[in-house]
């Protein structure tokens, strides 16, 4: 019964969504007021049948009853109930209804918020379109209810929501589960983070939608928008972490990022969202940027259907196993559409804003001198890095309709083509702090930044001792080297005051300097963050070591420096496998000594084996061994192991987390702010 | 308080010579390296059969392959770290696949189809966890000899196939 109420939930919320686009289509139409009340009021039963269904499915979740097909293959007898929770977004459907729902709850939330009636009324046209999009897809094509039913007489399993004539529910004892390598707090958090993300640009979009198609809406939107958008961005940069973090933990391949189509899709909203950052913040300072800001938020919206395409719909390879699906021709035609209608919006914003685009009048030679020109610089970058990656993503595709022939570009397109525009963004981010919105370097401030650039050589002279020199490495030390420098020396010099014309060091500026202007702490940590981000990236991508050594049991070998002795190895049969297990006992190469435990487990009922690498983290370098042989051998003989040294990766996860940190802190400081001015 | 820039009025209509140049140049640099890196980067994607029709068109140049994994026949060397294994083809196609009964059985077939056409591979480094029977490897690399295959680079996908239990 509750299973077809939920179902219920699902198609009247379809209903509701319906009504409450078409409701707000002729409240903005009329200007009806009446019209208006009653979209909020759909509005407000969509979320509330939305919660229904997804409450439920989640709560079969949690009891693990198996006669729901959708519980049975995403959970088993051996799961947690946090693992049981995440399985919820596990598979298609599931995670299909968990989208829908999210953007339900943050449509009602706006609709809360938003005091225009016109204003609403366009966005909800917009949203809820989209949401009835989404909601249909699950209700016909990816339905999360159907129920396993077995015939008596011939014991085949059927499945259907409604129970079937002559036949007798069917509950399987155990589920299938999900997949063990999935099965980490990354992986388990990376879905839902993306997913707010994702969901959350809809919500500034449709502000921005609505705004275009007002008269004198002036720039409200410009700052009604901000916030979303910014929310957008943290919980992107939180998503695409936790799904690093996961590769490096889980994938035991010493790697975080494999440029796979999906990944480099969701990079694209992210980058395209920084540059809408800044631009909205040069348009804050120099009233320019406007044009910009109106395309870049947009184009980013966009990226989000067009990540969600690539996906889900199965036209574009990637390891990120989702066959071809049945919503792909309609997925297709949506994704289209979107494109169309968005394109149409920005020639209209567009057109509406006229802009002065003319430059100061100051010489040519000082105005690429000034912030404006950096910014311009660095939104022109992160715009080009996105096309190239779209580039890389629809190459294949683009071929295989021209030519016929199936090609591919594999990593080192990636790599090649966006890394040295990374390296030019680092640069920048370096220069940046010296530079001033309106005119060209002071001669001391130039003479800092020649200084730096000639110090920073230092660094790449030292990596020469060890390592040979290349083109690349040499340049990527040369600028983070350079950029981490002027961050540094930025900060010191904002400790000194004038003090009766001397210039004085004043301790306690170090730390009073972030009080004001209120952005400066998060500014600070947002670009602190990127830069040991970049470090750590640096470090793994130049520098990483990989080797490998066999060894029984008590045996002692040196790899790069490291004696590494194996201590003990046991395979074992569990519960949900066969676990394969050793301990390296390790002396580094400054005489510490610490243990690692790689191990290896093989669940049966997956036929899935599990790679799990021994990891001992510190600044300077990771040791991440990984367990070669699975449970053949005798634990007499020699076993295979793979060495992995990572330098500095570890800033790479500190500067990921500094990032997220300045991004809220940018989120909640301006409201904060507002309310002790109003207290 | 504002910290708002005022603009300047526009200046008269001037041709900015320096600004065209500049422009000019950086699209030129972003083309430049947007079809070198392609060019260097661009492989093709083959299926078994298409491979095996002519080995030695690719013994120079990396190609991309794909095809189905045959459990029984992945053998890990415990001395020199490599790890070997056959696959069988495939079809290239979306569609006939879908045709065909979907990509889990495609592959089940191939894998069980003595008359498929097989390629060994050998591949230096760590033996992936999805690699197992009845997986979808895509792999690059070059041919070493007519037929053997060196791969660099090795993908799997697993498709989900939970027909065991719920026939419909």
């Amino acid at each position: 019964m509750t299973i077809q109420f939920a179902n219920a939930s699902l198609l009247f919320s379809l209903f509701t969504a319906i009504f409450g686009a078409a409701a707000a289509l002729i409240s903005v139409l009329r200007n009806s007021t009446l019209w208006s009340c009653s979209s909020r009021r759909a509005i407000l039963l969509t979320f509330l049948y939305q919660s229904a269904a997804a409450g439920i499915l989640l709560s079969y979740l949690i009891s693990r009853d198996y006669h729901i097909d959708y519980v049975y293959q995403t959970v088993d007898n051996s799961m947690s109930l946090w693992m049981r929770i995440a399985a919820l977004w596990g598979k298609q459907s599931g995670s299909l209804l968990f989208w829908s729902w999210l953007l339900s709850l943050f449509i009602f939330i706006l609709s809360g918020m938003v005091r225009d009636r016109r204003e609403l009324g366009i966005a909800t046209v917009f949203l809820m379109s989209n949401l009835t999009f989404f909601i249909y897809i699950n209700f016909s094509a990816e339905n999360p209810f159907p129920r396993l039913w077995t015939d008596i007489n011939t014991g085949n399993v059927y499945k259907s929501i409604a129970p079937l004539m002559g036949m007798m529910a069917y509950t399987p004892e155990n589920g299938l589960g999900m997949n063990p390598l999935l099965r980490h707090f990354g992986m388990v958090l990376h879905p839902p983070a993306l997913y707010l993300g994702y969901i959350g640009i809809f919500i500034p979009a449709s502000l921005q939608i609505a705004a275009a198609f007002q008269k004198n809406s002036g720039n409200q939107w410009l700052k009604n928008t901000r916030g979303w958008y910014l929310f957008s961005w943290i919980f992107l940069a939180i998503g695409l972490l936790l799904g690093s973090r996961w590769a490096y933990d889980v994938l035991g391949w010493g790697g975080y990022w494999g440029w796979d189509p999906v990944e480099v899709s969701a990079l694209i909203p992210f980058l395209l969202l920084t540059a809408y950052v800044h631009a909205v913040i040069g348009n804050r300072i120099t009233g320019k940027f406007r044009s910009l800001v109106a395309i870049l938020g947009l184009a980013a919206a966009f990226s989000v259907i067009f990540s969600t395409f690539v996906t889900r719909s199965g036209l574009i390879q990637s390891i990120h196993a989702f066959s071809v699906s049945p919503m792909s021709a309609s997925l297709t035609g949506y994704t289209i559409c979107f494109l169309i209608f968005i394109i149409f919006v920005i020639i209209r914003s567009i057109s509406a804003n006229v802009e002065s685009k003319t430059f100061e009048n100051i010489p040519f030679g000082a105005f690429l001198q000034t912030r404006t020109f950096i910014f311009y610089g660095l939104i022109t970058l992160f715009a080009v890095i996105s096309f190239f990656c779209l580039w890389g993503i629809l190459l294949p595709t683009v071929m295989n309709l021209i030519s016929g022939t199936s090609m591919v570009v594999d990593e080192s397109f990636y790599t090649q083509s966006t890394g040295p525009l990374f390296l030019l963004l680092i640069i920048a981010l370096g220069i940046y702090p010296l530079t001033s919105w309106k005119h060209g370097f002071s001669k001391r401030r130039l003479l800092a930044i020649i200084l730096t650039a000639i110090m920073s050589i230092v660094p790449v002279l030292l990596m020469g001792k060890t390592q040979p020199f290349t083109i690349w490495r040499s340049l990527a030390v040369w600028s983070i080297g350079f950029s981490l420098i002027l961050f540094v020396i930025d900060k010191i010099t904002h400790a000194f005051e004038d003090q009766e014309g001397e210039r004085k060091f004043r301790p306690a500026r170090l730390f009073t300097q972030y009080f004001h202007p209120r952005s400066r702490l998060s500014e600070a940590l947002l670009h602190l963050g990127v830069l040991l981000i970049a470090l750590g990236i640096i470090g793994i991508e130049f520098f990483q070591q990989e080797g490998q050594l066999s060894l029984a049991v008590g045996e002692t070998k040196t790899y790069q420096g490291y004696q590494i002795t194996l201590a003990q190895y046991d395979v074992q049969n569990t519960s949900d496998g066969m676990l394969t297990e050793s301990i390296l006992n390790v002396i580094d190469p400054k005489g510490k000594s610490f243990s690692v435990h790689p191990y290896r487990k093989y669940y049966g009922i997956y036929d899935q084996e599990t790679t799990i690498p021994g990891i001992r983290a510190t600044l300077q370098n990771d040791f991440y061994a990984i367990l070669m042989s699975s449970s053949v051998a005798g634990s007499n003989d020699a076993h295979l192991f793979t060495f992995f040294l990572n330098p500095l990766i570890n800033f790479l996860w500190i500067g990921g987390w500094v990032l997220c940190l300045g991004g809220f802190l940018a989120l909640i400081m301006p409201s904060l702010i507002r309310k002790r001015a109003n207290g | 308080m504002s910290d708002t820039i005022e603009i300047n009025p526009p200046a008269k209509k001037k041709i900015n010579w320096k600004l065209i140049i500049g422009l000019a140049v950086i699209i030129g640099g972003i083309l430049f390296l947007l079809i070198s890196t392609t060019r260097n980067s661009l492989q093709y994607f083959l299926t078994v059969d298409e491979l095996l029709a002519n080995p030695g068109n690719y013994e120079t140049r990396d190609v991309r392959i794909s095809g189905a994994v045959i459990g029984d026949s992945i053998r890990l060397n415990e001395n020199d770290g490599t790890v070997q294994f056959t696959i069988a083809n495939i079809p290239g196609d979306h569609k006939l696949i879908q045709q065909m009964g979907g990509m889990a059985k495609v592959l089940a077939d191939s894998a069980a189809n003595p008359e498929a056409n097989r390629l060994d591979i050998i591949y230096h480094g760590a033996k992936p966890d999805l690699l197992k029977n009845e997986s979808q490897a895509i792999l690059t690399g070059k041919m070493i000899d007519n037929s053997t295959f060196e791969a660099d680079e090795i993908l799997l996908k697993c498709p989900t196939k939970y027909q065991g239990a719920a026939n419909k």
